[in-house]
């Protein structure tokens, strides 16, 4: 069984965001770029699964700008056998990415897809619900553990819900989603970026997988959000209380 | 304008996140009917129904959908179901809160469609223009949709208060009418299966729904510390911890400061790193 993971490369989570002046979106230029950290933890699993025998290959794919490639040398260097770049110089937003990623399914026919919950950038939380529901497979969200069973070809995973944990049952093929409790993502060692260098990353456009790629939606202006005002420090619980009642009236 | 409501339920009763979304259903356009659709099965989403009807007065129709397929809130039959009503109903929005059940259907449902979802909404300026948080609230982007009907969203509920006036008004009783399943049947709708749910720290409200929320950072030094903050919590009432770490914090920046600003206390480094308000806060709660 393969198993596909979709990686996205996006401003690292450690760098502090500056909004360009003109409003037109988030400064990225010059600003130290880095797997999304969700997608680690995808790539992560995947590997796992490969490393328990339950997998034969894993295959890390990214889509966007020629850099992306770095992106994916990452996840070859981490232990994925071989990558797949769909190189769009336009933006591309989680509808567009999950019909691409339908046609790379369509060629590649995994049995399991691994994607990050969300992108630390956009923080959309979608486009694994929308290539689950274009491929009519089922999902799993936010998973933060998984097990395969590979004679009944099913997953067992459980998810993190608001207020608790939920448990379901998917036949595979099947699309899960990663959250952060799910594992902890290696560090790729200095051997194996070398080996990494040698594996093969396979180039398409959207065109050449007959995607259209239109947009319906627009980015009207990104801003900075209001600035917190500074703090006081008070003496006791109750002065505390006392103020959130009487002068912020949020309680 | 019309608007379609993904409704959550739970014993017998609508939940507040839902009724929010009424809220931000209404502020699409001031002509806007709004449909809530629940589905469900047995007793408890009969009485759930019952409570949707008049919930908000905005509700003009109630939708069930009664069947063994939705004893479980499952993202395949749900977003196959939205799919369904939206191709009769033909609503020019589908709007949900954005709790783990929206988050994980409407995305779905909107790929079945065709069309791009906008996920977290914090402000509505117009029936297709919206403001949502990107890079975990620390910039914020105003997007347009100009694509075909149904424009699909999720908000968050923190944004969209519920007016006191409207909780529990009986003034009207929406109609509640069934859903027709017969052409829901598809066989990929099995393949995943409820397995069982565990609920964590029953005693305290969950963070998408939390009034309050108290959270304390690493200026709290140490586990004894952050017991302040529990007994802060327990003090303050009906009050969330939520723990931090670096990653979480990060992450969830916007989620925590969006609970922080609106509606909530944060209990943050610069407060409790001073030793002198340690030392008072300790001795006020007794520890």
């Amino acid at each position: 069984m393969k198993i596909m993971v979709a990686i996205k490369r996006v401003v690292d989570y450690a760098v502090k965001i500056r909004v360009k002046p003109d409003k037109t979106g988030v400064e990225t230029n010059n600003v130290k770029m880095s797997m999304n950290p969700f997608c680690e933890i995808a790539l992560e699993e995947a590997l796992k699964i490969r490393e328990a025998g339950l997998a034969s290959e894993v295959i890390a794919v990214s889509m966007g700008p020629p850099q992306c490639v770095d992106t994916l040398r990452t996840g070859l260097a981490m232990g994925a056998d071989r990558g797949i770049h769909v190189e769009a110089t336009t933006g591309l937003y989680p509808l567009n990415v999950a019909k691409i990623f339908k046609r790379l399914v369509e060629l590649e026919n995994p049995g399991l897809i691994f994607l990050g919950k969300q992108a630390i950038d956009d923080d959309c939380n979608q486009t694994g619900q929308m290539v689950a529901g274009l491929l009519r497979w089922p999902q799993a969200t936010f998973a933060s553990k998984v097990v395969l069973d590979k004679e009944k070809q099913v997953a067992t995973v459980e998810r993190e819900v608001d207020g608790g944990l939920e448990t379901l049952s998917l036949d595979l093929p099947a699309v899960i989603t990663t959250d952060l409790r799910l594992n902890q993502p290696r560090y790729a060692t200095l051997p194996n970026i070398m080996k990494a260098k040698s594996k093969v990353i396979k180039k398409y456009t959207p065109q050449e997988l007959n995607v259209d790629i239109r947009s319906d939606l627009e980015v009207v202006q990104v801003t900075e959000p209001p600035k917190r005002k500074a703090g006081v420090i008070v003496s006791s619980v109750d002065e505390l209380i006392e103020k959130l009642k009487n002068e912020a009236h949020v309680i | 304008a019309s608007t379609l409501v993904l409704a959550e339920h739970e014993n017998g009763s609508i939940k507040a996140q839902t009724v929010s979304a009424v809220v931000a259903a209404k502020s699409l356009s001031e002509d806007n009917s709004v449909s809530l659709l629940l589905a469900g099965s047995g007793q408890s989403l009969k009485d759930a129904a019952k409570h949707a009807a008049s919930c908000h007065p905005s509700v003009s129709q109630v939708l069930v959908a009664d069947s063994d397929k939705f004893e479980y809130p499952i993202a395949e039959p749900w977003a196959k179901l939205v799919q369904m009503i939206q191709q009769s109903g033909e609503y020019s929005h589908i709007v949900s809160a954005s709790s783990s059940f929206g988050k994980n259907i409407l995305p779905r449902a909107a790929a079945l469609l065709d069309v791009s979802p906008i996920t977290d909404v914090i402000e509505i300026s117009s029936s297709s223009q919206f403001v949502r948080p990107i890079y975990a609230g620390n910039a914020l982007c105003t997007v347009r949709y100009t694509g075909a009907n149904p424009c699909m969203l999720t908000i968050r509920s923190t944004s969209f208060p519920i007016p006191p006036s409207s909780a529990d008004s009986k003034c009207n009783e929406a109609p509640i009418s069934e859903v027709d399943l017969s052409t829901l049947d598809e066989d990929y709708l099995g393949k995943s299966r409820y397995v069982g749910h565990t609920s964590q720290d029953a005693e305290r409200p969950d963070l998408g729904s939390a009034r309050v929320v108290v959270t304390g950072g690493r200026g709290l030094k140490s586990a004894e510390n952050f017991k302040m903050v529990e007994k802060l919590a327990e003090k303050l009432g009906a009050a969330g911890i939520y723990f931090n770490n670096k990653v979480l914090l990060n992450f969830h920046r916007s989620y925590n400061s969006l609970l922080l600003l609106v509606t909530s206390v944060c209990v943050g480094e610069n407060n409790f790193s001073k030793s002198s308000s340690l030392h008072k806060l300790e001795f006020d709660l007794k520890i």
